[in-house]
């Protein structure tokens, strides 16, 4: 197994953080958040970083010379094909209240598909 | 005082063009002025011819003195009666041109001096006051020579173009009436002659220098020849957007075009033509920067007290004059302490993904809790050995409000858009998000190192920064690190941390 470098395990480990904070984000927005809603999005992050990890491994273990961002290009179209509430908030989100949700609306609207 | 036979022919050929000035002005005052200067140096010669034998071409010092004196005070009053006669007529336009013939007679009375002349003409001058604009002239220029220009052109062409600003302000400002304003005038304007001359010979320099580095890259496509190139073509552009040099349509047409065709090639993989270190991201941003050479760039390490004082010393704006945060998680595989120290210099500059840009984040605020984890150091810290730093921005910050980012994306694509077309989309927008992690390249072509994000873009949240360029932080040599013990108790019991001082983290 290819050793990876502590430059690729960093952007690896950053790799869910413009997530992370987001939805941290939107949270706070929020009065209430569904406690459901809550373990799904730390089950989403956690697979997330996991198998963005193993995706890597195996690409470089193969000899792959692709940046670190054409890796995570190439693993979020067979992410997203499998978790496509990941990628869209207002779906992710369709549990909460529809004041909640617009509260998050109003505050991200470029974030928003 | 002249002595050597070198000094005297050099004392008599300037006496001569005083007296030339004198015999072919009109203006009382500029004939009486120059023989004030003739009259002083007659004396000093005189002594001088007493002592060494000399004499001034077939007359004394003094009959010289004496005959000029003479001539001059026919010439006064042969002015003074002109005058008379015309200001008696009552016709307001003959004063004007009469203004406008003495302007036009200044110019070419001072025209013959060298700019040596006159600044002793102007220092022994009693007539004129102080000037607050001839002065800031004289600053900016000392503040020009002041500058190292074998290290790097960018400072030297920024000062020279503060010279060739307050000079512009002077000439445009005032009228000088009294002698030595002038004089000064005259000053001002043969630097202002002289800097735009000097100007065009840094933009000759870095024109070619640029030119001959995108014919060694199509020579070559090595990483050394891709980066000199990226260099050379992001100093003259970054300078000509940035307003310090002028380039025609075709050139900077040129410049763009041929900028894009090295960064195209920068950004292939598949091998990556442009390695980037193991400590660092593979990136389009790294790969930049690296080029460039501001991920070699290290951070000012200072004491705690230091660093107060470098906040409270700052010279940036008020709301940029204060401490911040930077918090580094460790993770597996990623030693927190190892992190910090390649922060500090051990190694080049990490640049971390964001939705403002790659480069370090700043916060404002240390404190963290549950319930707004994101609103302090975005929760990271969370893990044990993890590190905080408190640091603040020194004076080489340029800082950029990224409230301003879409405009300043407009322009770059107007004046830019062949190398704005490689950039944009260059950084993955993570999870498909309407994000742009390409702006820090976007600032740093326009001249910016650092993005300001006030109340966390807009959105009700603390403020908080992105440097793409390490440098330009100072940072405590106090720093903070999680112990194992908090941990454990994590997240109920309060934040638990140890203060451990670290001196000489580089070494």
């Amino acid at each position: 197994m290819k050793e990876l470098t502590i430059g690729e395990l960093r952007y690896i480990n950053e790799a869910v953080n413009l997530w992370k904070m987001l939805v941290m984000r939107i949270q706070c927005s929020m009065d209430h958040m569904p406690e459901s809603l809550t373990d799904k999005l730390n089950r989403l992050e956690q697979d997330f970083q996991d198998q963005f990890r193993a995706y890597y491994q195996k690409c470089r273990d193969e000899g792959s010379q692709k940046s670190s961002d054409a890796l995570l290009d190439d693993f979020e179209e067979k992410w997203e094909k499998i978790h496509p509430d990941f990628y869209d908030f207002r779906k992710l989100f369709a549990e909460c209240s529809p004041e909640d949700l617009k509260a998050a609306e109003d505050m991200f609207p470029d974030y928003l598909p | 005082m002249p002595g050597s036979s070198d000094e005297l022919d050099q004392e008599r050929a300037r006496l001569q063009r005083y007296i030339t000035a004198a015999q072919t002005t009109t203006s009382a005052t500029q004939t009486d002025f120059a023989y004030q200067e003739l009259n002083s140096r007659f004396v000093t010669l005189q002594q001088q011819s007493v002592a060494t034998g000399l004499s001034l071409g077939g007359e004394t010092a003094e009959q010289k003195q004496a005959r000029f004196l003479e001539e001059h005070e026919i010439r006064k009053k042969a002015i003074e009666k002109e005058w008379h006669e015309k200001t008696a007529s009552g016709a307001g336009d003959l004063e004007k041109r009469g203004v406008a013939k003495t302007k036009k007679t200044d110019k070419a009375f001072y025209s013959g001096f060298s700019l040596k002349d006159l600044e002793v003409l102007a220092k022994n001058s009693d007539r004129g006051g102080n000037s607050q604009e001839y002065n800031d002239v004289v600053t900016d220029l000392e503040l020009y020579n002041s500058v190292d220009q074998n290290v790097d052109e960018s400072l030297p062409i920024q000062q020279l173009k503060r010279v060739e600003e307050s000079c512009r302000k002077y000439l445009e400002s005032r009228h000088p009436f009294s002698t030595k304003g002038k004089i000064r005038k005259a000053i001002i304007a043969q630097i202002s002659e002289q800097a735009q001359k000097t100007l065009n010979d840094f933009r000759t320099r870095i024109m070619s220098r640029a030119d001959q580095s995108f014919a060694a890259f199509q020579q070559e496509q090595s990483p050394e020849k891709i980066n000199a190139a990226c260099r050379e073509h992001f100093q003259l552009i970054s300078r000509w957007l940035q307003g310090d040099l002028e380039l025609s349509a075709e050139e900077s047409r040129r410049l763009d075009n041929q900028m894009a065709a090295v960064l195209r090639v920068m950004k292939q993989d598949n091998p990556p033509v442009v390695p980037v270190d193991a400590d660092q991201a593979d990136t389009m941003s790294t790969r930049f920067f690296n080029a460039l050479g501001w991920t070699d760039r290290k951070p000012e390490l200072v004491s705690e007290a230091e660093l107060d004082q470098t906040i409270s010393q700052s010279t940036l704006d008020a709301r940029h004059k204060r401490k911040m945060f930077h918090t580094i998680e460790e993770k597996t595989g990623t030693p927190g302490i190892t992190m910090a120290r390649q922060l500090l210099g051990d190694g080049r500059h990490f640049l971390s993904e964001g939705i403002s840009g790659r480069g370090t984040y700043l916060a404002t605020s240390a404190r963290q809790d549950d319930r707004s984890a994101s609103e302090h150091c975005w929760s990271y810290g969370r893990t044990a050995n993890s590190v905080q730093f408190s640091l603040c921005l020194n004076d080489k910050a340029k800082v950029f409000s990224k409230l301003q980012l879409m405009g300043l994306k407009r322009d770059l694509e107007e004046k830019i858009p062949g190398i704005m077309s490689v950039l944009s989309g260059s950084e993955k927008t993570t999870r498909r998000l309407n994000i742009n992690q390409e702006s820090s390249m976007f600032i740093a072509l326009a001249g910016y190192n650092t993005i300001f994000c006030p109340n966390d873009g807009g959105f009700g949240l603390n403020d908080y920064y992105v440097t793409c360029d390490r440098s330009v932080l100072t940072i405590s040599d106090s720093i903070s690190v999680r112990t194992a013990a908090w941990e454990k108790s994590m997240p109920k019991d309060p934040l638990q941390m140890t203060k451990q001082t670290i001196s000489r983290m580089r070494t």
